[in-house]
């Protein structure tokens, strides 16, 4: 079930992607000259920003970490393109006419791209909406975008926007892979508190990205616990902390917390994939809060 | 006539230090219950217990409980193995962490966990780090000799050292996860951090039959320290005991590795600090190895939850810092005896 409404809603914002896309392509034949054709991309979440704001023809390569569905909502979208592992001289011979880096992930090879000549945009990591804004723009403006980042921004804002009114707000306790947790100043945090839930890292005074442990969740006995889906095919240790029993049987024992799941492609990165992780928040945040009325 | 009432007071040092041993074991095991990652109240923690029912107890249960049996298990699987090691091979540095029997274990481990095999067959984990661990002692057995000299030993123990560690990160790099690849910290630096009662059911049974495979090897261990010659006339079958001791060792520390990663040094520290309280007996040596290394683990486990909190410090990292100065001045004591 749950599957069919990842997929429903993943289909959704393809097609508002689709719409996306196609609201500029006739402005982009007018000045084709200056527009860059040979992007390319060496990390995972500026992957995520080029691939929605440029054409797929202009974009050559992008980070391997694109191509797992996982945590990469464009997945699909990267088949055919050539995937880097962000060397230089990998970089060099796809003879880009852009290179778009993380600044704070790639500080050596940026220095080095720099020095054999090539054109490079390096973008800070957006740990909060407003950062995302501006790097938004930014590739906006460098790939030759006008309507595209608008549209995702202004659909992004109004998401973000808070309308609890009166409603309780469930305490949620986020578990990350490698026992990590999101806390102020975060993008996870934003997206967490802007769907109406009190964030146990905050409360905790927890900095941006902290471990917190398994005994701390459970004795603030939070009405959420939020984790990413863990993979079973592939584990990895990071993960399988996620799956530790005692979460089971604590739930077993009719505590009141929730499990829910976020996919990671959701709200790793910023992009307009970060609408399917508020609108998964939001949705579970009303369904509890309506039983927690009931109840009362 | 004084001989028999020698053997008799050093049978009773023997008891009496297997009973302080047994002490401390029980009070750093109720220490590390007691004292979690997070402070609950000694009252609170009394009585979820008492009552039987909360989400204390369940955290004690299902997150204290098996935190402590593992270290237990493990810190005496590997003192006892360090302690049989160190009989077969006439050699104090024959530590499972120093000649790779660990690292091997790890190596093992990792295989069988990233490729997804451990996910449909839970046990298939310890018994990859078992394979491992009798491979690389069979391997030992073929770079060093049956009667290796120190130089030998060491020198057989970096090369399958290297080699297991470099298998383990490629291992690792080759997983399809994006996270494997940063993993090899708790492999070769274990911890018992997040650990369940899942990982106590695969490794305590292996560890036990391991444990009594190596406890009774002792009467073997002892006629060797006269000489081969001497303890096949007195009726000790060698193959048999190499058989027995590799056996139980890979039991142990396949185990123990498989499910807590490489966790050094204790094999080295225990038998070394108690080799003159049992009189230099390899027999007596095994069993006070295996509850001095469930101590020193116990304590060491407590200690991590303590210092730089923030990060989770990996257990290995602590052994491997108290170890390592035994090592150094083991070291310069074998070169004084040379």
């Amino acid at each position: 079930m749950r599957t069919y409404l990842t997929l429903a809603s993943k289909v959704l914002l393809a097609s508002f992607f689709a719409l996306v896309i196609s609201s500029n392509n006739f402005v982009l034949a007018k000045s084709k000259q200056k527009i860059p054709q040979r992007i390319v991309s060496t990390n995972l979440c500026v992957d995520q920003l080029v691939l929605s704001l440029a054409n797929k023809e202009q974009i050559l390569s992008v980070s391997y970490l694109s191509a797992d569905k996982t945590i990469s909502f464009f997945s699909e979208r990267v088949e055919g393109l050539q995937k880097n592992r962000g060397w230089v001289e990998e970089i060099f011979m796809m003879k880009p006419d852009l290179v778009i880096v993380n600044e704070d992930s790639s500080r050596p090879s940026l220095r080095h791209l720099k020095k054999l000549g090539l054109n490079v945009l390096s973008l800070k990591t957006a740990n909060n909406f407003s950062e995302l804004k501006k790097n938004i723009k930014k590739v906006s403006r460098v790939v030759g975008d006008t309507g595209k980042a608008k549209l995702i921004i202004s659909n992004l804002e109004s998401k973000l926007r808070l309308e609890i009114g009166n409603d309780y707000s469930p305490l949620a306790a986020i578990l990350l892979p490698r026992g990590m947790t999101a806390g102020e100043g975060s993008l996870i945090n934003e997206l967490v508190v802007s769907a109406g839930f009190k964030n146990l890292a905050l409360d905790l005074k927890i900095g941006r990205q902290a471990r917190i442990n398994l005994e701390e969740i459970l004795i603030a006995r939070p009405d959420f616990i939020l984790t990413p889906e863990a993979s079973t095919k592939f584990p990895s240790l990071a993960q399988s902390m996620l799956l530790h029993p005692v979460f089971e049987t604590t739930r077993a024992k009719n505590y009141r917390w929730k499990h829910l799941e976020v996919p990671e492609w959701a709200w790793l990165c910023g992009g307009l994939q970060n609408i399917y992780a508020l609108d998964l928040l939001k949705k579970a945040r009303l369904k509890f809060s309506g039983r927690v009325d009931q109840h009362d | 006539m004084i001989e028999t009432y020698k053997n008799k007071s050093n049978e009773i040092n023997y008891f009496i230090l297997i009973a302080v041993l047994l002490g401390l074991v029980l009070i750093l095991f109720t220490s590390s219950i007691f004292l979690g990652t997070t402070s609950i109240s000694l009252k609170k923690t009394l009585s979820a217990i008492l009552a039987l029912e909360g989400l204390y107890l369940t955290i004690i249960i299902e997150l204290r409980l098996p935190r402590a049996i593992l270290a237990l298990f493990m810190g005496a699987a590997l003192g006892i193995s360090g302690a049989a090691l160190q009989g077969l091979l006439r050699n104090p540095l024959a530590e499972p962490g120093l000649i790779g029997v660990s690292g091997a274990s790890a190596l093992g481990s990792v295989i069988v966990f990233y490729t997804g095999l451990s996910v449909s067959y839970s046990f298939a984990l310890p018994v990859g780090g078992m394979t491992g661990a009798a491979l690389s002692i069979l391997l030992l057995y073929f770079l060093a000799g049956k009667d290796p000299s120190i130089l030998k030993l060491i020198l057989a123990g970096v090369a399958i050292n290297t080699l297991t560690g470099a298998f383990t990160v490629l291992a690792l790099n080759l997983s399809p996860n994006p996270y494997a690849a940063y993993e090899v910290f708790f492999w070769l630096l274990g911890s018992l951090e997040n650990t369940s009662v899942d990982h106590v059911f695969l490794a305590a049974p292996c560890i036990c039959v391991g444990f009594i495979i190596l406890a009774t090897t002792g009467r073997g261990l002892d006629a060797l320290t006269l000489g081969e010659d001497v303890a096949r006339s007195l009726g000790v079958g060698l193959r048999k005991l190499q058989a027995r001791i590799i056996l139980g060792t890979a039991l142990c520390v396949g185990a123990s590795v498989s499910v807590a990663g490489v966790v050094g040094f204790v094999g080295l520290i225990v038998p070394h600090i108690l080799r003159p309280a049992v009189g230099h007996s390899p027999r007596r040596l095994l069993i006070v190895s295996g509850l001095g290394g469930a101590a020193l683990t116990l304590a060491a486990d407590i200690l991590v939850r303590f210092i730089a909190t923030g990060q989770g410090l990996q257990l290995g990292v602590l052994t491997a810092l108290l170890g390592a100065p035994f090592f150094i001045l083991l070291v310069f004591k074998l070169r004084e005896d040379n």
